[in-house]
């Protein structure tokens, strides 16, 4: 008898220790909210539903249709150009903040609170006053440009590409301070004696930008880069309250489709195939930037 | 030690964890659904046997003639507790939704199989909600009113296939939205009563580019409102239409509807008497160049007005949308009707409660808007005021929008052609014939 309870003990114990038992919370969250949605959108994105039947398997008709549309396509053109534009725009933004503010300058604490601001505001909040400051004609920037330099009213929101250069930008401030702080925290951990050494052998504050800063802040670079690469892609909130994906489609980004072939057209099994597009270009990112990553890393280890 | 203690930090952590999530779960599974602004319940009654839930929007209260008016929690209240003390068998939960999120949650709950049991809907969603299968038909219960009672194009609006899927409560229409101290100005004492000689003449008078001030506002986002603007109304009054008569093709490449559209465009592009970058304004854009005294003229609803009470100096009028000759006026009929969730558990006491709030002292006192019944406007002296008198005028002009299985897709397709006309992408022509074959391609399918 004691010796089947002291089985039993040991083999209670042994799935204490088990390692399976310490992901048990992490893995039903993780199976609840990302497993299940996952599963079930690229389950209905190989069917259509009928009023009164329900789903009905249809194979890859869904993905045909998706292919052959032209605002699909056009719709990835534009999300291509709306994160390409807005990565290269706040990763630049973003490295020189984090240059400027890791100077020793007075209240530099202060800066970097204020510096990070955009990081913090809400997207919706964000795109409202974008949108009174660009209004054509009652618009703050409007009517700055206009007194102080006769510029004629500025179509930021109601021209095509005006509307998408309004997009990058307004993106690239939201998302640059993350990049500042992550390659700030990078430079601080630059080791002074390399600079010291460079110094010793003569180089110039470019050859130490170039040789001593830039190496030492690849990784954290390359995570701002990857981090930044699919906000843009799958972002919704701040580009749909500025401009609704208009003027004439020209910010129609591919998440802002997905949500108009959903709610507008009630075409849900299409939206899912959409979704699931996305989801594949992300994934096939996210495995090339890993495997990347897992290269450099050895390369620096060497 | 230390692993076996810091093991224990762990489970326990984790149990906090899990307790943590118990006690979340149970308080989420005691609570009500999400809710965005909580009315305080009714009065209690002695015997509670089936809770029904009703959706509805949320917007401001206001008072007119001595009554509040507008789906305020106040008056949610007052109507419940009247319901409850009627039949106390029956409990309602109400959640008030803004209107901005309204759409997103009934569709995402709808899709979920679950949802309100009543919810109110308006007119421009209705053929994607009844042929989505959200709505339940009303067949069975339908006799119990007075039918007669209502308007017409407001029952036709909720009706899909010879049957009944909400009862209407309000007609919302366009109304002209003018700035009369603008016009005086310019020399008229009324608005124009016809496109396209005398809105071109109006606007022209009304149009000082200098100072940035402009004769009419025309909307071209591409968004669903854009149905309802100009454009729309004056392809009606000009003989046009959306779909044939029997609902078969497109006919927006008709001449009387290019006619319309190019007048619509060219007040834009050719005579310049709009302000520009229309492609990114809709309807509250305009509204707030109308209040900055920026714009002349623009079509808006009767319920524009509580904004322009914020500005007491600002001297607006309303009139009926211009037409032409042969019809006077045309307007997209908007408004509300109260529905049953296909999916609801209790068919009977919905109904009850759908009966109730249809009542014309309900009706009468619900908006800013029109009544659907007749009757309700014997009740307070409803339209003693004028907005409502010459709401409920423009009324009798409206047309509800094709109630069709596949108004959904189309409704994208004209935003978007509409748009680019507007834009100077495609000829108000060009723009024609695509929306036509577009729909046509999908009234193929």
């Amino acid at each position: 008898m004691n010796i089947a309870i002291l089985w039993g003990l040991r083999q209670i114990h042994k799935i204490v220790n088990s390692i399976f038992l310490y992901l048990i919370p992490t893995l039903a969250l993780m199976l609840l909210l990302v497993a299940y949605p996952v599963f079930y959108e690229l389950y209905i994105s190989f069917t259509q539903r009928y009023l009164g039947v329900g789903y009905i398997y249809v194979g890859l008709k869904n993905y045909f249709s998706l292919f052959s549309s032209n605002l699909f396509w056009h719709s990835l053109r534009i999300t291509a150009t709306y994160a390409v534009g807005s990565v290269s725009l706040s990763f630049v933004w973003g490295l020189v903040l984090a240059l400027l503010v890791n100077e020793r300058v007075k209240a530099r604490t202060l800066f970097r609170a204020i510096l990070l601001l955009p990081w913090v505001i809400p997207p919706v909040a964000a795109a409202l006053t974008f949108r009174w400051l660009l209004h054509e004609r009652l618009g703050l920037v409007n009517y700055i440009l206009m007194t102080l330099f006769g510029v004629p009213p500025v179509p930021w929101l109601s021209n095509e590409t005006f509307a998408m250069i309004t997009g990058i930008v307004a993106n690239s401030w939201k998302i640059a301070p993350f990049g500042m702080v992550m390659i700030l925290g990078a430079l601080q951990s630059i080791p002074q004696e390399l600079y010291e050494a460079a110094e010793v052998d003569g180089a110039t504050s470019i050859h130490k930008f170039w040789y001593v800063t830039l190496p030492g802040c690849r990784g954290a670079m390359l995570t701002v880069l990857l981090m930044e690469i699919i906000w843009s892609f799958c972002s919704f909130t701040l580009l749909f309250a500025l401009t609704e994906g208009g003027p004439l489609n020209a910010t129609l980004i591919l998440p802002i489709y997905i949500y108009r072939l959903s709610f507008q057209e009630f075409d849900f099994c299409l939206a899912a195939a959409a979704s699931t597009v996305l989801l594949m270009i992300m994934s096939l990112w996210t495995a090339l930037y890993l495997k990347y990553k897992e290269e450099s890393t050895e390369h620096i280890g060497r | 030690m230390s692993q076996s203690k810091g093991r224990r930090e762990y489970l326990k952590s984790i149990g906090a964890f899990a307790a943590g999530l118990a006690i979340g779960g149970l308080a989420g599974w005691f609570s009500k659904p999400q809710e965005i602004v909580e009315v305080s319940k009714p009065e209690t009654p002695t015997i509670v046997k089936k809770k029904i839930t009703w959706w509805t929007v949320v917007n401001e209260g206001k008072i007119v003639s001595g009554q509040l008016v507008g789906n305020s929690p106040d008056f949610e209240n007052a109507v419940i507790n009247e319901f409850t003390k009627q039949y106390p068998e029956i409990e309602v939960e109400v959640t008030m939704i803004p209107w901005g999120e309204l759409f997103t949650k009934y569709v995402t709950a709808f899709e979920a199989g679950t949802g309100p049991d009543v919810f109110f809907i308006p007119t421009t969603w209705a053929p994607q909600f009844i042929y989505s299968g959200y709505c339940k038909s009303l067949e069975d219960f339908k006799n119990e009113l007075d039918l007669n009672d209502f308007l017409p194009s407001a029952l036709s609006a909720f009706s899909a296939e010879g049957q009944l899927y909400g009862i209407p409560l309000r007609v919302d229409t366009r109304l002209l939205n003018y700035n009369k101290r603008l016009l005086r100005e310019a020399g008229y004492d009324r608005a124009p009563a016809y496109w396209p000689d005398e809105v071109l003449e109006w606007s022209k008078a009304l149009t000082k580019e200098e100072i940035g001030q402009y004769g009419i506002g025309i909307v071209g986002k591409a968004t669903d409102s854009l149905l309802y603007e100009f454009w729309l109304c004056w392809v009606f009054t000009n003989g046009g239409a959306i779909l044939s008569k029997d609902n078969k093709e497109c006919v927006l490449n008709s001449p009387e509807a290019i006619e319309a559209l190019e007048f619509y465009c060219d007040l834009l592009n050719k005579y310049k008497v709009a302000p520009p970058g229309a492609l990114d304004y809709d309807k509250t854009a305009l509204r707030t160049m109308f209040i900055a005294e920026k714009i002349g003229m623009f079509s808006d609803g009767k319920f524009a007005i509580v904004d322009y009470a914020k500005k007491p100096d600002l001297e607006y009028g309303l009139d009926l949308i211009p037409g032409t000759k042969k019809i006077r006026s045309a307007v997209v009929l908007g408004g509300w009707a109260v529905a049953m969730n296909s999916n609801t558990r209790y068919p009977e006491e919905a109904w009850k409660f759908m009966k109730f709030v249809s009542e014309p002292r309900w009706m009468a006192t619900w908006s800013l808007s029109v009544p659907a019944r007749y009757s309700a406007a014997s009740y307070a002296g409803y339209f003693d005021d004028f907005p409502s008198k010459i709401t409920f005028e423009q009324s009798k002009y409206a047309k509800p929008l094709p109630m069709h299985p596949k108004t959904g897709k189309m409704i994208p397709v004209i935003v978007q052609g509409v748009s680019e006309a507007v834009g100077g992408k495609r000829s108000p022509s060009e723009a024609m014939e695509w929306i036509t074959s577009e729909i046509n391609e999908l009234l193929k399918e």
